[in-house]
């Protein structure tokens, strides 16, 4: 009985997402008049527009990684080490975008980017500072689940008992040792970044799905093949990360 | 694992390796990060909520608040309040299934990795690939449009163009809000033990006994938790509607679409602000419940 | 025939034999621990017991009724398992009536108030199981277990994840009850103090077989195998070549029983309080003579370990504390070694 309602649950409900994502490659690949092409796909490379924008956002995506986890690594670190008064507080801050939405967020940016704008230059690499405060509570998490697998304060101990600076602790103990909740963090940041539109877009950037999103409007075909394609990036990265889980998961019912 | 905050204080030989006593030097490492947060994180939200009650020439005011609570902005409220609920019950209810689907099966087998990994894309990462997605699916050249118009002669927008406003937006809602009710409701189920079902078999119980006095009460928190998250997560939400919907602003986020982008009268420039106000308070409400029920499971884990 | 019978059990996963035929007889009112190291198929035999895996062979009953095919929660089994295993939505009351509310009997209010009582936590009636110690929740386990009067009450290693001195208080507990209420009961356990201290009979498990089953001073004293003998107790195993009547450790001839051939290599099995010690100077005349190169204190009685002159083997020597003073380190000793195991190599 529950095994067939389980294989009922599943045929629907797989076929409830599976259609869509059928439905959007047989879209993408109509030809004229009933025929099957492919033109939709190759006129992905050809439009100097979208091309500039998926570059826009792979950019982004690697410097909103790269300055989250910057940012997170050390504080989250020195904070349990050395000033755990301050880490209700931090946990509250990076929490704090899950309850603001992104609409929301944008409309106290966009003075701020004026100032951004004037400083930095509109070039779309600034987006990076929003991108980052988006993707916060993710990379937030997976760190400190890294961060409570290993035991850190012995570690440092260990470390800066053999003449370790903290420099060193942080570079060649910590961050090694939660180098799966590293990699956890920045793919979850990666994906995130490319399917960002809200900020993008009311911020008058062009990244990728802002560039998808105005080509819908003239050639739904290829905005349709290039979201079937970002969707199935995301997946492969989603995907890897569940090895890179699973393999954390695994040693740590050994060492437990 | 947890540093208890009185260590701090106390900061005897607990002081960390090579402690010294310059304490504010070891405070200017989370510099940057509180730096950083305060003026991207921060500065902006004080802006949005301060902003609500000001006038164009900053003084205070309550008409921007006031606004909120008639005509358009109360429809858009109401739509988006009914968008959400409806959609976080239907995404619930079948996230639960799915998820009770997969916990069933293998837990490292291909099946759940594909459902997670896959729930994961959808969830979060969606937005305009899932509007595209169901243009191209149910739109007027969707691939399912089509197909029932060439096979059974039924035409899907006879009733008008309703996938471009709320019945659209609540069929793509659905899509992501179950996958997510699948990542926030599996580990939920994983924590089911095992020998809660032998006991109860071993005490005479059937799979029902189990469900109704044991399965169900643990899960009841983490589900009724889950739907707070999820109707957060449709109130919150954005990108799909602001692809799929040009025409009008049915709900609240494209309400401040519309004011961004210009389309309010003179003397209401804070009226997206105090719209983002709204908002907040409306998603704040439902993630501190939220926290409430999970910590209320947490505790029987 | 016994009031719990279980006759050629046999169960493989995934073509892995954890059970390889296991007869068991527990008489009415006995309790009988399965003793060995995971993985020997201790567990599964007590779960096939339970209902809660199927038996690839074999059958079992209870008092003389076939229940091979019936299935757990008709069975009237009371299960205590390893941890964790209380409702966490229930108070303790609630979840020892649990069982009685399935079976709709009167007076529940008072009958779990009896057996909180009974596991000494009648104070404790309105907590729930996140409030309690693990030994608080182990008790109410039992009790939650006591309370369908079971015909058999099955264990599965209820003591693993407590701590050491809960675990000897529970453990003397268990036994209390059980005896005081005749309760037919099989448990499971790879510790084998926790074994030999409560049952009336051990079954040492290997590899899916039962290797002995007797009194725990029958396993003890008189293992039937090098297995049983080295997992029961601590053992000092010597190797030596079998000669007729004896074996050969070193240039020393031990004296001993055994049935292997003249020449071959053996392993000689002995425990360290079966070995006599004493102070000895000179020339070895035939004693089994080494030095003494470590003490451990256990309490009651001192670790000497003593390596063997000649081919350097160690041997531990367990003494009552009070003599061991007469042995420090470096001291010249002879041993004498009684009631040797000898088997092959």
């Amino acid at each position: 009985m529950a095994v067939v309602v389980r294989r009922l649950v599943l045929l629907v409900l797989g076929a409830f997402f599976l259609v869509p994502l059928l439905a959007m490659a047989e879209f993408s690949t109509r030809g004229a008049g009933g025929s099957r092409s492919l033109e939709s796909w190759t006129a992905i490379g050809s439009d100097p527009d979208l091309v500039e924008a998926i570059l826009a956002s792979v950019q982004l995506a690697v410097t909103s990684s790269v300055l989250v986890l910057v940012l997170l690594v050390p504080t989250m670190t020195w904070i349990r080490l050395r000033l755990p008064v301050l880490r209700r507080l931090v946990e509250f801050l990076c929490l704090l975008p899950i309850t603001i939405p992104a609409i929301v967020l944008v409309v106290g940016m966009a003075p701020l980017y004026a100032w951004v704008d004037y400083f930095l230059g509109d070039s779309p690499w600034t987006l990076t500072f929003a991108y980052a405060v988006l993707v916060l509570p993710f990379a937030y998490r997976a760190i400190d689940a890294g961060l409570s697998a290993i035991d850190l304060k012995t570690l440092a101990e260990a470390a800066r008992s053999l003449g370790a600076s903290w420099g060193t602790v942080l570079v060649r103990v910590v961050v090694p040792n939660i180098r799966t909740a590293l990699i956890g963090a920045s793919l979850l940041s990666v994906a995130l970044v490319l399917g960002e539109f809200t900020i993008a877009s009311l911020l008058n950037f062009d990244t990728l799905q802002v560039q998808v999103n105005l080509l819908g409007k003239r050639n739904a075909g290829v905005s349709i093949a290039v979201s079937l394609l970002s969707l199935l990036f995301a997946f492969v990265l989603l995907f890897l990360l569940s090895f890179v889980g699973g393999r954390r998961g695994s040693s740590a019912v050994e060492e437990g | 694992m947890v540093a208890p905050v009185s260590t701090a204080a106390g900061s005897g030989p607990q002081a960390a390796p090579g402690g010294s006593g310059r304490s504010w030097l070891a405070w200017l490492v989370v510099v940057p990060f509180l730096a950083y947060v305060g003026t991207f994180l921060l500065y902006p939200t004080v802006l949005v909520l301060a902003g609500a009650f000001q006038d164009s020439s900053g003084g205070f005011t309550p008409d921007n608040l006031a606004a909120l609570t008639e005509g358009v902005y109360l429809q858009a409220f109401l739509r988006s309040v009914e968008l959400s609920a409806l959609t976080a019950v239907l995404g619930a209810v079948f996230g639960a299934l799915l998820s009770w689907a997969v916990a069933s099966g293998k837990p490292e087998g291909l099946l759940r990795r594909v459902v997670v990994a896959g729930s994961g894309v959808l969830a979060q990462f969606g937005g305009v690939p899932l509007a595209f997605a169901f243009l191209a699916t149910v739109g007027f050249q969707g691939f399912v449009t089509r197909f029932l118009r060439d096979w059974f002669g039924i035409d899907l927008f006879a009733g008008g163009a309703w996938l471009f406003e709320l019945p659209g937006l609540t069929l793509v809602y659905t899509f992501f809000q179950i996958p997510l009710m699948v990542i926030v409701f599996l580990p939920a189920l994983d924590g089911l033990r095992p020998q809660w079902r032998e006991a109860v078999d071993s005490l005479g119980g059937s799979a029902w006994t189990y469900w109704r006095h044991v399965g169900g009460p643990i899960l009841l928190p983490a589900f009724l938790g889950a739907l707070l998250l999820l109707f957060a997560n449709a109130f919150s939400a954005y990108a799909t509607a602001a692809a799929l919907v040009s025409q009008g602003s049915p709900i609240v986020p494209l309400q401040i679409r519309g004011a961004l982008t210009g389309e309010v009268l003179l003397g209401q420039e804070n009226l997206g602000k105090a719209l983002g106000l709204g908002m907040v308070v409306v998603v704040a409400v439902a993630m501190g419940l939220y926290a409430v029920l999970q910590r209320r499971f947490a505790r029987w884990q | 025939m016994g009031y719990l019978e279980l006759r050629g059990l046999r169960k493989s996963f995934g073509g892995q034999p954890a059970l390889a035929g296991l007869d068991l007889s527990l008489a009415e009112g006995e309790l009988v621990s399965l003793l060995g190291p995971s993985g020997c198929g201790k567990t599964t035999a007590l779960r096939i017991v339970a209902g809660f895996e199927t038996a690839d062979a074999g059958s079992v009953s209870v008092g003389g009724r076939d229940v091979t095919g019936v299935p757990a929660n008709k069975r009237d089994m009371g299960m205590v398992f390893q941890a964790y295993s209380l409702f966490p939505n229930m108070t303790a009351a609630q979840n020892i009536a649990f069982g009685l509310r399935l079976r709709r009997s009167g007076n529940r209010a008072r009958r779990t108030s009896e057996l909180l009582d009974l596991v000494g936590l009648g104070h404790l009636a309105g907590r729930y199981p996140h409030q309690m110690s693990g030994g608080q929740q182990q008790r109410v386990a039992l009790a939650r277990a006591l309370a369908i009067e079971p015909r058999v009450l099955l264990l599965d290693e209820p003591l693993s994840a407590l701590d050491a001195k809960v675990r000897v208080a529970l453990r003397d507990e268990i036994r209390r009850i059980q005896t005081s209420l005749g309760m037919t009961t099989l448990f499971v356990t790879h510790d084998q103090e926790e074994a030999l201290a409560v049952s009336d009979r051990v079954g040492v498990m290997s590899q899916g077989r039962l290797e002995q089953l007797d009194t725990p001073a029958v396993v003890y004293r008189n293992p039937a195998s090098a297995f049983v003998a080295q997992f029961v107790g601590v053992t000092n195993t010597v190797h030596g070549v079998a000669e007729d009547g004896g074996v050969r450790v070193g240039a020393v001839r031990v004296e001993a029983e055994h049935e292997v051939d003249a020449g071959s290599d053996v392993k000689v099995i002995v425990r360290p309080e079966d070995i006599g010690i004493a102070q000895h100077s000179g020339q070895a005349n035939g004693a089994l003579v080494g030095s003494v190169v470590t003490q451990s204190f256990l309490g009651a009685v001192t670790r000497v370990s003593v390596r063997l002159a000649g081919d350097g083997q160690e041997v531990r020597v367990d003494q009552p504390s009070s003599r061991a003073g007469d042995f420090p380190v470096g001291t010249a000793v002879a041993l004498d070694l009684s009631r040797v195991m000898v088997v092959e190599a």
